[in-house]
């Protein structure tokens, strides 16, 4: 009985380590090429949690 | 800008990325940090690049352009009758110097004598320096280019 439940302790342990949420993108980067000035640039940027817990965006900061 | 900022697993989002490159040309880069929940991976960074060209140059890609049309009129046509330092601050320095789409002077002058000849009369093939002698269509002379190579090589 405690071989088992070590054995269960052993398999929870990844569990519960690798529970977590992930950002994961299509692409990180985005060349728009030429363009001239004051020529909108705009990009969607697309996403998915590939996690397996929530996912929060805390901060998004641009430099 | 991004669509929502709290996610279930397998759930979509989308970041909106704006630039605005008024006033601005050359290359521009921008990162853009993400910071989630992930213990492990707390920032993500995505970036974006452009090279933004004024009114003047959105269609040009060949550098020999610069000798013709409406080109010449800032690149070649007041270096006319210049020699030396004059002609240089005519037709050299906006790419050499004020632009930096071209090698530096201490750079040039690191070069041996005979190069700087060539590649100014001939152009350098892959980059924007074209050729500048009369046999290939440009502006210059022999003598306008020698002038040109002395004052680099004398300062």
């Amino acid at each position: 009985m405690k071989k088992i439940l070590l054995f269960i302790a052993f398999l929870l342990i990844p569990a519960i380590s690798y529970a977590q949420p992930e950002i994961t993108f299509d692409y990180l980067k985005f060349d728009f090429g030429v363009i001239s000035q004051n020529e909108k640039a705009n990009h969607l940027f697309e996403f998915q949690n590939t996690g397996d817990q929530d996912l929060i965006i805390e901060k998004v900061s641009a430099s | 800008m991004a669509s929502s900022s709290h996610l279930k697993p397998g759930e979509k989002g989308k970041i909106s990325v704006s630039v605005n490159n008024n006033g601005k040309s050359g290359n521009i880069s921008k990162t853009i940090q993400i910071y989630t929940n992930n213990p492990k991976k707390p920032v993500t960074t995505i970036s974006v690049a452009m090279r933004v060209k004024d009114r003047f140059h959105i269609n040009k890609s060949e550098a020999k352009e610069i000798f013709n049309g409406e080109c010449k009129s800032c690149h070649t046509d007041r270096g006319i009758g210049k020699k030396g330092l004059e002609l240089f601050m005519a037709d050299c320095i906006m790419c050499h110097e004020r632009g930096k789409s071209a090698i530096p002077i201490t750079e040039m002058q690191s070069k041996p004598k005979e190069y700087l000849i060539k590649s100014t009369a001939d152009g350098v093939t892959n980059t924007s320096m074209p050729g500048w002698h009369l046999k290939n269509n440009g502006p210059l002379s022999d003598e306008e280019i020698e002038s040109l190579v002395h004052i680099i090589k004398r300062n």
